[in-house]
C-alpha cells in the first residue's frame, strides 16, 4: 500500500519543481513550492502509516504538521514580498527583475 | 529519545529568542532614545548567552543533556561558542544597518537566525534539524530585504527567498525518505537503517536511502552555496548591504556544514567509505572550486567577486568533509592531530573564512564613494592614502582568503588539504590526491583576483578615493575582525583545538555503530566498502607506514 502514496507524493513534488523552473509569475512560482511541500507531506504521512519496518509511529505525522507550519511562515513572507514587488513595478513577471547580473 | 530536556540546558537559545522578541517590539518605540538602545540590547543578549555557555563549561555542568530531539554533545559546544563569539563582531558591523525605524526588526531577525544556528548544533532529529535550518534561513531573507532602501536589495531578497524555499523543499523531501527508511525521525535511530540499506544495492531500501541522501545533501548545498545551487549567491551579495553579506558568509554556511556532517555521518561514509557519497562530494567539491574561481576571475565588482569566491571556499571545505574525521588514523593511531581530522579542519576553516569575509565586507560597508556604496575595484583604488587602516585591514582579510602563508587562511588550507592527503594514504585512494592537486591549483588561481583588489587598494592611485563613514561601532567591528585574524595567524592552535574538541562527537558516533575495535585497540577494524564494487579496503599493515605528515603536524608547533 505504500508505493501508490509515494508515487502521488513524487508526482506532486516533481510537478511543483517543473512549475518552479518554467513559470514566470511570482505568485504561481510560490504556489509551486507549496505544491512541492504538499508532495512531501503525502510522503511523510504515508511512511508514518505504512512503515517499512516495525510498527506505525507518529513521527511522520508530527513532521508533517511542523512542515505545514514552516510552509505557512514562508507563505506569509512570500506574500508580503509579492505585495512589495508589485508596488515597485506594477508587474509580477519574474523577467522584470534583472538589476543584478554579471557585467 | 523520549525524555524531556531540561530548560536549563537551553538558556543561551532562550535568551536569544527572548531578546529577539524584545528588540522587535521595543524597536517600534516612539522615542528615538529607546530605539537607539536596540543594538546595545542585542549585544547584551549575546554577551549574557556567552557568559552562560562559558560558566557552564567552566563548572563542568555541561553534561551531555539530551531529549526532545536535541542532544548537547561536543559539536553543539563548538557551534555555541563560534556563533555567539562571532555574533559580537556581526552585531557591531551591522550596528546602524537598515533604516532607523526598521533597525529593531533587523536586529531581531539577526538574533533569531543566530538562535537557529545554536539549535543546529545539538539537533539529533531530522525534524529538529529541519526546523533549526529554517530558523537560520527565513530571518536571513528578511535581513537581505531590510538591509538597504533601494530596489536592488528587494530583488536580491526575492531571489534568495524563492531559491531558499525551493532548496528547503528539496531538503525536506530527502529527510522524508530518510525517516521512511527507519520509521523514526531521530538521527541516532536512522543511522543503522540507512547504513544497512546502503549495503544492499538493488533493493527498494537502497534506492530510498540513495535518494534521501542525495536530496538532503542537495538542499544543504544551497546553504553553503556549493555548486548545483550556487547561482543565487552573487546577486544576493551584491544586492544586500555589505555587512549583511558578511553575515550570509558565516551563519548559513556554518549551519549547512554542521548539517552536512550529520547527514554524511548517516551514510557511514567516513567509516568504510561509501562510493555513492564519495563521488557526490568529490564532484561537488571539484565543481564548486573550479566554477567559483573561474566566475570570480571575471568580476570587477568586489562584492560579486567575494560571492563567487565563497563558492570556491565551500569547495575547499568539502575537501575536509571528504577526508573525514578519521583521516589521520593510519598516520598516528594515538592522538589524531588536526592534519588527520578533516572535519576539525572544516570547522577551523569556516571560522577563519567567516571572520575574513566579514572583515572584507565590513570595510566595503564603511566606505562611501561620492555618496554611493563602494563596490568595484576602481572604488577602492588609492585607499591606502585616504584610509590606511582600512586598506591594510582589507588586504589582511583578502590575504587570509587567498591563503598566504603567515595568515590563518594558510593554516586552514594546510589542514584541509593535509587531512585529504592523510585520507588518501589511509584508504590508498589516488582520487583523493587528484582532489588535493585540483584544490591547490585552484588556490593559486584564486590569488589572481584577490591580488588585483589588494593592488588596487594599496598601490594604485585615484583622484577621488573612497571615504570612510564616521561610524564608531562599525569601525570597532572591522578592527575586531582584523585583530582576530592576527591572533589566529600566530596562535592557530587555540582555534584548531576547539575544532578538534567539536568533532569528537562525530568519531564517537562512528565507533558506536561500526564494528568493535580489535582487542589490542591499535588496529583499524577492516571494513569492506558499503555499496559499489570497488572494494576499498583498509590495509591491515597501515600502521607500519610512516607518513611525512606526522612530522610537521600543526598542532605540535
Amino acid at each position: 500500500m505504500l508505493l501508490p502514496y509515494l508515487l502521488v507524493g513524487a508526482l506532486l513534488f516533481t510537478l511543483g519543481m517543473i512549475g518552479f523552473v518554467t513559470r514566470r509569475n511570482l505568485i504561481i512560482i510560490f504556489l509551486c513550492t507549496e505544491m512541492m511541500f504538499q508532495g512531501i507531506l503525502v510522503t511523510l504521512v504515508a511512511f508514518g502509516r505504512y512503515p517499512l519496518q516495525g510498527d506505525p509511529t507518529y513521527d511522520g505525522q508530527v513532521f508533517a504538521l511542523f512542515l505545514i507550519a514552516v510552509a505557512a511562515a514562508e507563505a506569509a513572507l512570500g506574500l508580503a514580498l509579492v505585495v512589495l514587488l508589485y508596488r515597485y513595478k506594477g508587474t509580477l513577471d519574474a523577467k522584470a527583475w534583472t538589476f543584478l547580473k554579471d557585467e | 529519545m523520549s525524555e524531556v530536556i531540561s530548560v536549563s540546558a537551553l538558556w543561551p537559545e532562550i535568551i536569544l529568542l527572548i531578546a529577539g522578541c524584545a528588540v522587535l517590539l521595543l524597536g517600534q518605540a516612539r522615542s528615538e532614545a529607546w530605539r537607539r538602545l536596540m543594538p546595545w540590547l542585542t549585544l547584551a543578549a549575546l554577551a549574557a548567552a556567552i557568559c552562560i555557555v562559558v560558566l557552564k563549561r567552566h563548572f563542568g555542568e555541561f553534561a551531555f543533556e539530551e531529549g526532545n530531539g536535541l542532544s548537547y554533545g561536543s559539536l553543539a559546544v563548538f557551534v555555541r561558542i563560534a556563533a555567539l563569539g562571532l555574533g559580537i563582531p556581526l552585531t557591531l558591523v551591522n550596528w546602524s544597518q537598515s533604516r532607523e525605524h526598521e533597525r529593531g526588526e533587523f536586529l531581531s531577525m539577526m538574533l533569531m537566525s543566530l538562535a537557529g544556528l545554536l539549535l543546529v548544533g545539538p539537533a539529533d532529529n531530522l525534524l529538529m534539524l529541519f526546523l533549526a535550518l529554517e530558523l537560520v534561513s527565513i530571518p536571513t531573507y528578511i535581513m537581505v530585504i531590510l538591509s538597504r532602501t533601494n530596489v536592488r536589495s528587494l530583488e536580491a531578497g526575492t531571489k534568495y527567498f524563492y531559491l531558499g524555499a525551493f532548496s528547503a523543499a528539496i531538503m525536506a523531501y530527502g529527510f522524508s525518505f530518510l525517516y521512511g527508511l527507519s520509521g523514526t525521525a531521530s538521527l541516532s535511530g536512522t543511522i543503522e537503517a540507512v547504513q544497512a540499506a546502503l549495503l544492499e544495492p538493488g533493493t527498494l531500501e537502497y534506492g530510498l536511502a540513495m535518494i534521501g541522501i542525495l536530496l538532503s545533501l542537495g538542499g544543504l548545498f544551497f546553504k553553503i552555496a556549493a555548486v548545483p545551487l550556487h547561482f543565487y549567491i552573487a546577486d544576493v551579495y551584491q544586492g544586500a548591504a555589505s555587512p549583511v553579506a558578511g553575515f550570509l558568509g558565516f551563519v548559513p554556511k556554518l549551519a549547512g556544514m554542521i548539517a552536512i556532517f550529520k547527514i554524511v555521518l548517516l551514510t557511514g561514509y567516513w567509516d568504510g567509505g561509501h562510493e555513492g557519497t564519495f563521488w557526490l562530494l568529490w564532484i561537488v567539491a571539484v565543481a564548486s572550486m573550479t566554477i567559483g574561481n573561474v566566475l570570480a576571475l571575471r568580476q570587477a565588482n568586489i562584492k560579486r567577486m567575494l560571492a563567487y569566491s565563497g563558492i570556491a571556499h565551500a569547495g575547499y571545505m568539502l575537501v575536509g568533509v571528504i577526508a573525514g574525521p578519521l583521516a589521520g588514523k593510519a598516520v598516528d593511531s594515538g592522538g589524531v592531530g588536526i592534519m588527520g581530522d578533516g572535519t576539525a579542519a572544516v570547522l577551523y576553516y569556516i571560522m577563519i573564512y567567516g571572520i575574513a569575509n566579514l572583515g572584507a565586507f565590513a570595510v566595503l560597508g564603511l566606505l562611501r564613494v561620492r555618496g554611493g556604496a563602494c563596490e568595484t575595484r576602481r572604488d577602492v583604488a588609492g585607499l591606502i592614502r585616504r584610509e590606511p587602516g582600512l586598506a591594510l585591514l582589507l588586504a589582511l582579510a583578502l590575504f587570509t582568503l587567498m591563503g598566504l602563508p603567515p595568515t590563518p587562511g594558510f593554516w586552514g588550507k594546510l589542514s584541509l588539504f593535509g587531512s585529504a592527503l592523510a585520507a588518501a594514504q589511509l584508504w590508498d585512494d589516488p582520487r583523493l590526491i587528484v582532489l588535493v592537486v585540483i584544490a591547490v591549483l585552484n588556490s593559486a588561481l584564486a590569488a589572481a583576483y584577490y591580488l588585483r583588489v589588494i593592488a588596487a587598494a594599496l598601490v594604485y592611485e585615484n583622484k577621488y578615493p573612497a571615504e570612510a563613514a564616521p561610524r564608531n561601532a562599525e569601525h570597532i567591528g572591522a578592527q575586531l575582525c582584523g585583530f582576530l585574524l592576527l591572533i589566529f595567524a600566530f596562535y592557530p592552535t587555540s582555534l584548531m583545538v576547539q575544532g578538534q574538541d567539536g568533532t569528537q562527537e562525530l568519531t564517537e558516533g562512528i565507533y558506536s555503530v561500526s564494528a568493535e575495535p580489535d582487542a589490542d585497540g591499535s588496529d583499524i577494524p577492516e571494513k569492506v566498502v558499503a555499496g559499489g564494487n570497488s572494494g576499498r579496503m583498509i590495509p591491515a599493515d597501515m600502521d607500519q607506514v610512516v607518513s611525512p605528515l606526522s612530522d610537521n603536524n600543526v598542532t605540535d608547533q
